[in-house]
C-alpha cells in the first residue's frame, strides 16, 4: 500500500520583496522580481501502519473485538480471532517544539462487504494534542472497536476514516 | 495568474521542498504542501493559500470549509455545521473560497482564493472557521481486502487532512494573555510544566510559551503555535521539559507567553514557576 502524507507548510515569515503573495503582482517594469521566501515551519502526516483487526469468525451472539493503541486485541465472547492485529499509527514529523492538535472526524464509520452487510466500528485515540520533540518528530495511534453481528456474514468489509492534524 | 506570479510560486514551492528535505526524507511520499498555516483576515479582503502537490503522482485534493471548537483542555474538536450556534457559525456565511476540488500533477501548486465579506450589521468581534485540505484517496490505495475464506477480514483507509484556522476581525476587537497556575512536576521520570493560559476579550491569542531561568535568556523548554481562542477563557497548556536541561538551570524559574498574533503588538506575559 501507497504511503500517503499530508504536509502543511507554516509560513510564519513570509517576505516578498515587491509583491505581497495576496496582491496581483504589478506589471510595472520597475518591479526587480527579487522575492526572498522565508519558512520557518513544515509538517508532515505520514501513516506507519494500518488498523488491522486481524481475522474474525463470527457466532450466533454479537460480540465486539476492540484494537488498543499497543496492538493488543481484546476478542468478544463466542467469537474466534487470530491473525496479527495493529493499532493504526501516523507519524508526525515537523518543526521542532510546535503544537498540533489532532482529531478522528468520525469516530463512527460503518464498513460494507459490497453489498447489504456491514459492521459498524467506533474509533478513538488518547493523543488529541500533541507538541512535536526538539527534532520535529511526534505521533499517534488510533484505536478501533468492531461491532461483529450475529451471524455476520463472512466476506471483505472496508471502510475509510479521515484523522486531521490541526493548526490553532 | 501572470507569469511573474507562477515564478514566485514556484520558488515557494522549491524553497519549501529544500526546507523539508529532512523531513520528506522520512516519509514515504510527501503528498500535500500548505502555505501560509493561518489566516487573519479584515472584513472585505482576499487573501490565497497555496496548495502544492510534493508527492510523486498526481493527487486529487478536496478542500472544505469546517468548524472547529477548541475545549479548556486546549484540544480542538469538531463541530456538526448543524447543531452550531448562529453565532459560531457566522463564519462559514463570511468566507468564500474556490476552488474547492484541485487535482494536482507532481510537484504542481495551484492557489486557493480566500474571500472575506462580512455585511455591515454584523457585530464586531471574531470569527472562526478553518480550511480543511484532505487528499482524496485513490480506489488503488485502500488496504487490499485479504481473502476471506475463513471467516472475515476487513481494511480500513484512513484519509488524513491538515486544518488551518480563517480568522476574520470585525471592528478590531481586544484582546490579552496571562498565565496562571504554573506547576512543574516530574512523574515517571518525565519533567513537565502544567500551565493555564488566560485570555480576556474579544480576539483569540496565540504566541510561544518558554520555560526558562528568571534571569536567563534561554528557554530550556519551548511549545510554539500555541492558541487560545474566543470560546475558551482559559486553557491548559502541558510543556514536557527535559530533565537535564531542567537540572542544568539554577536559581528560580519562570514561564513566558509571547504573543506572535500580529494584532498583539508582541505582548509579554510571565509568571513565576515554582520547582517540585
Amino acid at each position: 500500500m501507497t504511503k500517503k502524507s499530508v504536509q502543511a507548510l507554516g509560513l510564519t515569515a513570509m517576505l516578498f520583496a515587491g509583491a505581497a503573495l495576496s496582491i496581483e503582482p504589478a506589471h510595472a517594469a520597475s518591479a526587480t522580481g527579487d522575492a526572498t521566501v522565508k519558512i520557518l515551519s513544515a509538517i508532515t502526516v505520514t501513516k506507519s501502519s494500518d488498523l488491522d483487526f486481524g481475522k474474525i469468525v463470527p457466532s450466533a451472539a454479537a460480540a465486539t473485538v476492540a484494537i488498543a493503541e499497543d496492538n493488543s486485541r481484546v476478542c468478544g465472547s463466542g467469537l474466534s480471532c487470530f491473525g496479527t492485529t495493529t493499532a493504526g499509527a501516523f507519524a508526525v514529523t515537523g518543526t521542532a517544539n510546535e503544537t498540533v492538535s489532532v482529531a478522528i472526524d468520525n469516530p463512527s464509520i460503518t464498513l460494507t462487504d459490497g453489498g447489504s452487510n456491514s459492521m459498524a466500528v467506533a474509533l478513538a485515540t488518547t493523543t488529541s494534542a500533541m507538541t512535536l520533540s526538539g527534532t520535529g518528530a511526534g505521533s499517534f495511534k488510533v484505536a478501533g472497536t468492531l461491532n461483529v453481528g450475529a451471524n455476520q456474514v463472512a466476506g471483505s468489509y472496508s471502510g475509510q476514516y479521515s484523522v486531521s492534524v490541526s493548526y490553532q | 495568474m501572470g507569469y511573474y506570479m507562477k515564478r514566485i510560486m514556484m520558488m515557494v514551492a522549491m524553497a519549501a521542498s529544500h526546507a523539508l528535505a529532512p523531513t520528506i526524507a522520512q516519509a514515504a511520499a510527501g503528498d500535500l504542501l500548505v502555505a501560509p498555516t493561518r489566516l487573519i483576515m479584515a472584513p472585505n479582503s482576499g487573501g490565497e493559500v497555496v496548495v502544492n502537490n510534493t508527492g510523486d503522482r498526481a493527487t486529487t485534493y478536496r478542500i472544505s470549509l469546517v468548524l472547529r471548537k477548541m475545549t479548556a483542555q486546549g484540544t480542538i474538536e469538531s463541530v456538526d455545521e448543524a447543531t452550531a450556534s448562529q453565532r459560531d457559525a457566522a463564519a462559514l456565511d463570511l468566507i468564500t473560497y474556490a476552488p474547492r476540488k484541485i487535482t494536482l500533477a507532481p510537484q504542481q501548486s495551484q492557489t486557493v482564493r480566500i474571500g472575506v465579506r462580512v455585511p455591515p450589521t454584523m457585530p464586531g468581534g471574531e470569527y472562526r472557521a478553518h480550511l480543511l485540505f484532505r487528499a482524496v484517496p485513490d480506489v488503488a490505495d485502500a488496504a487490499a481486502p485479504q481473502p476471506a475464506t475463513d471467516g472475515m477480514s476487513i481494511s480500513l483507509t484512513p484519509i488524513y487532512g491538515v486544518t488551518i484556522p480563517v480568522i476574520v476581525r470585525v471592528g478590531e476587537p481586544k484582546g490579552s494573555a496571562s498565565l496562571s497556575n504554573a506547576r512543574l512536576s516530574v512523574q515517571e521520570g518525565q519533567a513537565q510544566l502544567d500551565v493555564d493560559l488566560m485570555r480576556a476579550g474579544e480576539r483569540s491569542v496565540y504566541g510561544t510559551l518558554d520555560l526558562m531561568q528568571s534571569d536567563g535568556k534561554t528557554p530550556i523548554a519551548t511549545i510554539k503555535g500555541v492558541a487560545a481562542y474566543p470560546e475558551v477563557a482559559q486553557r491548559h497548556i502541558m510543556l514536557p521539559v527535559d530533565r537535564a536541561a531542567l537540572a542544568r538551570a539554577t536559581g528560580p524559574l519562570k514561564v513566558r507567553f509571547v504573543e506572535t498574533d500580529p494584532a498583539s503588538g508582541g505582548a509579554v506575559s510571565e509568571a513565576p514557576v515554582a520547582r517540585p
